[in-house]
């Protein structure tokens, strides 16, 4: 059993997220921060431990089109810049941080922040815009990536060229999902 | 085929005092002479303290290179002290690195978006310095066309959570020496991002004379020769303080004149034996190298000195601070200097190199060696053109 420290942040709890963090806190050490109405700690589950950071509305850009790129991908929401002020301070608490999603703004503002300990798991949608900012370089930043496919890790790859971050194909949940994620951890703490 | 297009991204360009500045256009004019198709992008700013628009907005023609200028939006704020020492103090927050950021400028935001138009069309863009607003928040919109130059060294900057993603963002990066190499790596963990230690090329001016420095300055006897801006951040006033302290002990026995050539920022001693020699043109520079016994850099944080390497290619010694990690490990690896953490230290070094002709000459010869093999610009023309290589290789569709 993997008994180390990590951190998956992820704008929701909801299934089938939910069922796939479970089963990390069994291999795991693991912390889950979330986004929630106020802040706070709790446990859901087992031994699900959860950091709840409230959410605030993020502040407009109107000046010039990077600007303009970077409040879009704010206004996607949730919007928790306490969280990111935790990941800034605390950073060093967790050996890895798994971020799910990489168009939330969790992800897209809080991966950069701490890139030489981080998992992306970009869950990539079909009408994604990979090349606008701050997803272009978002892509270049981890330690390792867990595609759900080929077809998905093609799609990032052929947009942002990131063939040289190192991947392992993962899902959320199916027959070898958690073996894959335990071999991406692997990968990213010793690749 | 046609020729690879480059564009080179630099605070200010031009017609400019600053190492990084006249690195960044020495390799852009080489780059340009090996093939490479080079443009600049950069700011309107001449002063890199107040970022003033000096020169216009728009295209610029310089050593026949386009040159693209972007007006600066906000000069460095009023509150600049305040937002750094509130970003560098234990605990601070995201937000006080982001104001510091801003507040130290340039904030060019037609820069960015130049970039986000125009950067796919460059097969590599090289960004100089990691500290200032166009390379953080620039190099991230062209991470996989990204070189980076970070002339880092260890400050209390580069240890700021905001400035950790320029680290592993870069197709590659550029080091100035092997000691900056180890010091990115030790704190980002970023060696997977391929790199190589590359540097400057040294240029000696043609028939450099010491009789004609010492004729035009009327100075006789040792010098020990400083060349940069002589402000408190690079050591000067400890440089001051045990110059004339070591001078004192001994008046008679330790003759020697401290000449220091550049602009002033600071009060300097008014005494005969410390000598301001003000702006030196590139021939009168390497007349004083000529002239000097030993060359002095009492800077804590460098991340390559362009004059140490200049004395050395002079066959002048190193005199440093030996908390310059940069300065003192090439001093180690050159076998061409001595440094110094202590006055007492100071004093034991200048006494050796001015009393032992012997050792100041075996140590100048050993930087000169050091220079001609490791710091040339066909060495350094050839290994960025083989990271660029690499970058359009992985960038291939």
């Amino acid at each position: 059993m993997n008994r180390l420290e990590l951190l998956a942040v992820c704008a929701s709890v909801d299934e089938p997220v939910r069922s796939w963090l479970e089963r990390l806190a069994r291999r795991y050490l693991l912390e889950v921060a979330a986004p929630g109405p106020t802040a706070g700690t709790e446990t859901i589950g087992e031994q699900l431990e959860l950091r709840r950071f409230a959410t605030a509305t993020p502040p407009q850009e109107h000046d010039g089109r990077f600007r303009e790129a970077v409040g879009r991908a704010r206004a996607r929401g949730p919007w928790t810049p306490d969280l990111f002020e935790f990941l800034h301070h605390e950073h060093a608490r967790y050996r890895a941080v798994v971020f799910l999603s990489y168009a939330s703004p969790l992800t897209a503002f809080g991966l950069p922040l701490v890139p030489e300990r981080a998992i992306l798991l970009p869950l990539v949608d079909d009408d994604a815009d990979l090349g606008a900012p701050p997803y272009r370089a978002l892509f270049h930043l981890p330690r390792a990536i867990g595609y759900r496919d080929d077809v998905e890790r093609e799609r990032v790859q052929r947009a942002t060229r990131n063939e040289d971050v190192p991947y392992e194909l993962v899902g959320l949940d199916g027959s070898g999902a958690d073996a894959a994620f335990d071999r991406l951890v692997a990968t990213a703490l010793h690749a | 085929m046609p020729d690879p297009r480059l564009l080179v991204v630099a605070q200010r360009y031009g017609d400019v005092a600053g190492g990084a500045e006249l690195h960044a256009r020495q390799l852009a004019t080489r780059l340009a002479g090996a093939g490479v198709d080079v443009e600049i992008a950069t700011t309107t700013a001449r002063d890199y303290w107040t970022w003033r628009n000096e020169f216009p907005a728009g295209e610029d023609r310089i050593d026949g290179l386009r040159v693209r200028r972007f007006a600066v939006a906000a000069p460095r704020a009023p509150e600049f002290r305040r937002a750094e020492r509130a970003a560098f103090a234990e605990g601070h927050s995201l937000a006080d690195e982001r104001a510091f950021i801003e507040a130290q400028g340039p904030v060019v935001p037609e820069l960015l978006d130049f970039l986000m138009r125009e950067g796919d069309g460059y097969d590599h863009i090289l960004f100089f310095t990691y500290i200032y607003y166009p390379t953080v928040y620039g190099l991230p919109l062209v991470a996989d066309r990204a070189v980076l130059v970070p002339t880092a060294h260890d400050e209390p900057a580069i240890r700021l959570t905001t400035y950790r993603a320029l680290f592993h963002a870069p197709r590659a990066i550029a080091f100035n020496t092997a000691e900056e190499r180890e010091m990115v790596q030790r704190l980002f963990r970023n060696a997977r991002i391929p790199n190589e230690v590359v540097g400057v090329g040294v240029d000696v001016a043609p028939s450099p004379s010491a009789e004609r420095f010492r004729a035009a300055h009327g100075i006789e006897g040792p010098i020990l020769l400083y060349v940069g801006r002589i402000v408190e951040s690079k050591g000067c006033d400890e440089l001051f303080a045990f110059f004339t302290r070591w001078r004192e002990l001994a008046p008679d026995a330790h003759r020697a004149t401290l000449v220091v050539a550049g602009h002033a920022e600071m009060r300097i001693p008014d005494r005969p034996d410390v000598r301001h020699v003000g702006y030196l043109s590139d021939a009168e520079k390497f007349d004083a190298y000529d002239a000097c016994d030993v060359f002095v850099m009492p800077s804590r944080y460098e991340s390559l000195s362009m004059v140490a390497l200049e004395a050395w290619a002079m066959g002048r010694p190193l005199l440093c601070h030996a908390e310059c990690e940069v300065l003192r490990g090439m001093s180690r690896r050159a076998g061409a200097g001595l440094y110094y953490r202590s006055f007492a230290e100071f004093a034991e070094a200048v006494e050796l190199l001015l009393s032992d002709g012997d050792a100041r000459a075996r140590l100048g010869a050993r930087g000169r060696r050091f220079v001609d093999t490791t710091y040339t610009w066909p060495r350094v023309i050839e290994t960025y053109l083989d990271l660029f290589a690499e970058v359009r290789a992985r960038n291939r569709s």
